[in-house]
C-alpha cells in the first residue's frame, strides 16, 4: 500500500471517531440530570417557574436532543462554542487565550520525557541485568506510580520553599516573560516524569529486541566499534516504536496537565477546565472536552502516520 | 523386533520414574481431592517467593485497616464492631490545628485539628473499595464486550472497536471529571465515572487475545460438535484468553485509587464525611502557598511582606 493511500485510509477512519467524540461529549453533558436553566436558577434564585420555562424555550432546550446536538455541532464547526454565564468572554475565546500556556507545558513535558528516557533506556538495554539496569527500572517504576499532584507538591516544598530556587507562588505574568518560563520548569518536570518513565521502559524493551537481531551480529563481526553499532545501527531501529509511543503519550500528558496546572497555578486549559466544572459552565466544559478529544484523535493519527513513514512494513497491516 | 505385535515400544520413558506429576494428568472422578494439591502447590510456590509475600502482607495490612478502622454497619446491622483508630476521624479540635507529626498524632493534625493518622486509616476503606468495585465492574463488562467483538469479527468488530476508540480519545481523568461534574460528587458517582472510562482498555486487551485463541483447533472442534456461540465463546475461548486481563486488572486497582485521590485534590472527590487524605493534600498546597512560615523560612519575602521570618 502506498503511503498516500495509507494516510487517506487512516483519515477516513478518524472522521467517524471524531463525530463519535462530539456525540459522547454532548451526551455526557445533556443526558445527565440538570440543564443550563437549573444552573441559572442556582446562580439567581429569583427566576420563577414561568420565567424558567420561557428561558428553556428561548435557549431551544424544549426541542428533541438530536436537534439540539445538530445545532450545537453546526455552531462548533463554524467556530462558535457558545457563551459563558459567569466568566464574561465566550467559551471559544477563553479556550484560545489559555491554549499557548497548555501547549508550552505539554511541549516542555514531552521534550523532558524524551531527553531523560532515551539515554537511560539505551543505558538500561545495553547493561541489561546489571546494577544500572535494575536501578533505572526501579526509578521508572517509581516514576509511573507516584501521583503527579504529590510530586508537584514535593517539588514546591523542596525547590521553592527549602532551596528558594523558584518562587512559591505563580508569577502571574505573560507566558514569554523570564519569570514565567523559569516557573514552567517545575510543572513541566512534574508532567514529564510519568511520561518519561513509560517511554524509558519502551526504549529499553525495543532496544533489547533490536540488539538480539542478526544485523547487530553482522555489524559486530565486521569489526565496528560497539559505540557505532549501538548509536548508529540499533538506535535508529529502536527509536521507531519510541517515537510512535511518544505521540500516543499526548493523552496522558493532557490528563496529567489538568492536575498539575492546578497544583502550580499554571494558567492553562486544565485550570480553566476545573473552574468551568466548579462554576458549571456547560458550554465551556463542552468546548474543552471536545477540544482535548479531537486533539488526541489527531495526535494518534499523526502517530500512525509517523509509524508508517518510519517502518513501511506497517502500511500493509491495516 | 518387539515382543508383542501391534504395540509400539517407547524407549527412554518410564512412567514409574516420574515423581512430580501434575495432579490433573491422571484425572478420574474418584480423584477429586487430588485437585486441592494443585492449590497447595500454588501456595507452596507463593511461600517461596519473598517479594510476593511482602506484597501480600502489605495488601492484607491495608485490608485490615480498611475493615477494622471503624465499626461497619450495613442496613442498620453492625457487621464489624471493632474500632482501631486512635481518634474519631471526624472529630475536630482533637488537638491544635496544623500540628507536626508526634507520638500522639503520627501524621500530625489538619486545619481543623483532626487527627490525620485516624483519617488516613479510615479513608483507606473508601479508596480500597472504590478501586476493587470499579475494576470488577469494568473488567466484567470489558471482557464480555471485547470477547463478542473479537469472536464475531467483521462489521460487528468494526463498530464495537470504533466505540472503544472514541472512549480512548479522551484523557481518562477529563472524562471522569465531566461525569462527576454532571452527576454530582459522591462515592457511587466516582464508581460510575471510573467504570465508564476503564472498561475500554479491557475490551481492547481481550479482543486481541480472542482473535488469537479462536484460531485453535479445539474451538473448531467445539463448533463442529454443535456448541452454541455463547458456549464456545465463554466456555472455551474466554477462559483461555483471560490471563493478561487479570494481570492488567490487578495492576489498575492502584491506578483507580490514585485517580480518586487526584479527583479529591481537584475538589471533585468524595463529599465531606468521606473525604479524607485527598483533601489533606489540597490543604497542604494552600498552606504552602499562603503560609510558608510553617516551613523552614528561607524564602524571599517579596510575596508576603507581612511574613517576618
Amino acid at each position: 500500500m502506498s503511503l498516500r493511500r495509507f494516510i487517506a485510509q487512516r483519515l477516513l477512519v478518524s472522521v467517524p471517531v471524531m463525530f463519535g467524540v462530539s456525540i459522547i461529549t454532548f451526551a455526557l453533558v445533556h443526558l445527565t440530570p440538570g440543564d443550563v436553566v437549573d444552573i441559572i436558577i442556582g446562580i439567581n434564585p429569583r427566576v420563577g417557574p414561568g420565567e424558567a420555562e420561557q428561558l428553556r424555550r428561548d435557549l431551544g432546550l424544549h426541542r428533541p436532543i438530536y436537534i439540539q446536538y445538530i445545532d450545537w455541532l453546526t455552531d462548533v464547526l463554524q467556530g462558535d462554542f457558545g457563551e459563558t454565564y459567569s466568566m464574561g468572554p465566550s467559551a471559544g475565546s477563553l479556550v484560545k487565550s489559555r491554549l499557548p500556556e497548555t501547549v508550552a507545558l505539554g511541549i516542555f513535558a514531552w521534550v523532558f520525557a524524551m531527553v531523560i528516557a532515551i539515554p537511560t533506556g539505551i543505558y538500561a538495554a545495553v547493561r541489561k541485568g546489571k546494577l544500572g539496569d535494575d536501578v533505572s527500572r526501579f526509578v521508572a517504576l517509581a516514576g509511573v506510580s507516584i501521583p503527579n499532584f504529590w510530586l508537584g507538591l514535593m517539588l514546591i516544598a523542596i525547590f521553592a520553599v527549602t532551596f528558594d530556587l523558584w518562587p512559591v507562588l505563580d508569577p502571574q505574568s505573560s507566558l514569554l516573560s523570564r519569570e514565567m518560563l523559569w516557573w514552567l520548569v517545575l510543572p513541566g518536570i512534574t508532567v514529564g516524569t510519568a511520561a518519561s518513565a513509560q517511554l524509558m521502559r519502551i526504549m529499553r524493551t525495543s532496544m533489547g529486541e533490536e540488539l538480539n537481531k542478526e544485523y547487530v551480529t553482522a555489524a559486530r563481526a565486521k569489526g565496528l566499534p560497539e559505540r557505532t553499532v549501538i548509536l548508529k545501527h540499533v538506535l535508529r531501529n529502536s527509536l521507531i516504536s519510541v517515537v510512535t509511543v511518544a505521540a500516543f503519550l499526548t493523552a496522558s500528558i493532557v490528563a496529567g496537565s489538568v492536575v498539575v496546572e492546578v497544583v502550580f497555578g499554571w494558567p492553562g486549559i486544565g485550570q480553566l477546565f476545573i473552574s468551568a466544572i466548579n462554576q458549571r459552565e456547560i458550554n465551556l466544559i463542552l468546548a474543552i472536552t471536545l477540544f482535548t478529544g479531537i486533539a488526541i484523535v489527531i495526535a494518534n493519527l499523526l502517530a500512525d502516520i509517523i509509524y508508517a513513514l518510519l517502518d513501511p512494513r506497517i502500511r500493509n497491516e491495516y | 523386533m518387539s515382543t508383542k505385535r501391534g504395540q509400539i515400544q517407547i524407549d527412554g520413558f518410564h512412567s514409574e520414574h516420574v515423581e512430580d506429576r501434575d495432579a490433573l494428568a491422571e484425572w478420574t472422578d474418584e480423584k477429586q481431592e487430588e485437585v486441592s494439591s494443585r492449590w497447595r502447590k500454588i501456595v507452596r510456590q507463593l511461600l517461596h517467593d519473598r517479594i510476593a509475600l511482602i506484597g501480600g502482607a502489605f495488601v492484607l495490612f491495608m485490608l485490615f485497616w480498611a475493615l477494622f478502622s471503624r465499626p461497619l454497619t450495613l442496613y442498620g446491622v453492625t457487621v464489624q464492631p471493632f474500632e482501631v483508630v486512635p481518634y474519631d476521624p471526624m472529630q475536630t479540635r482533637i488537638a491544635d490545628p496544623w500540628m507536626s507529626p508526634s507520638l500522639d498524632h503520627p501524621f500530625g493534625t489538619d486545619s481543623l485539628g483532626r487527627d490525620l493518622f485516624s483519617r488516613v486509616m479510615f479513608g483507606t476503606r473508601f479508596s480500597v473499595t472504590i478501586g476493587i468495585i470499579v475494576t470488577a465492574i469494568a473488567t466484567v463488562f470489558g471482557v464480555i464486550y471485547g470477547a463478542i467483538s473479537g469472536y464475531f469479527g467483521g462489521r460487528v468488530d468494526d463498530v464495537l472497536m470504533r466505540i472503544v476508540d472514541m472512549v480512548f480519545a479522551f484523557p481518562g481523568l477529563v472524562l471522569v471529571l465531566v461525569i462527576v461534574a454532571m452527576l454530582g460528587r459522591g462515592y457511587w458517582q466516582l464508581v460510575v465515572g471510573f467504570t465508564a472510562v476503564g472498561w475500554a482498555g479491557y475490551a481492547r486487551l481481550i479482543r486481541g487475545e480472542v482473535l488469537k485463541v479462536k484460531q485453535n483447533e479445539y474451538v473448531m472442534a467445539a463448533k463442529a460438535l454443535g456448541a452454541r456461540d455463547r458456549k464456545v465463546l465463554f466456555r472455551h475461548i474466554v477462559p483461555n484468553s483471560i490471563a493478561p486481563v487479570i494481570v492488567q486488572a490487578t495492576l489498575s486497582i492502584g491506578g483507580v485509587v490514585i485517580g480518586v485521590a487526584a479527583l479529591g485534590f481537584l475538589g471533585a472527590g468524595l463529599i465531606l464525611p468521606f473525604h479524607v487524605s485527598d483533601v489533606a493534600v489540597e490543604r497542604v498546597l494552600r498552606l504552602l502557598r499562603t503560609a510558608p512560615a510553617f516551613f523552614p523560612c528561607r524564602r524571599t519575602p517579596s510575596y508576603r511582606p507581612s511574613n517576618a521570618c
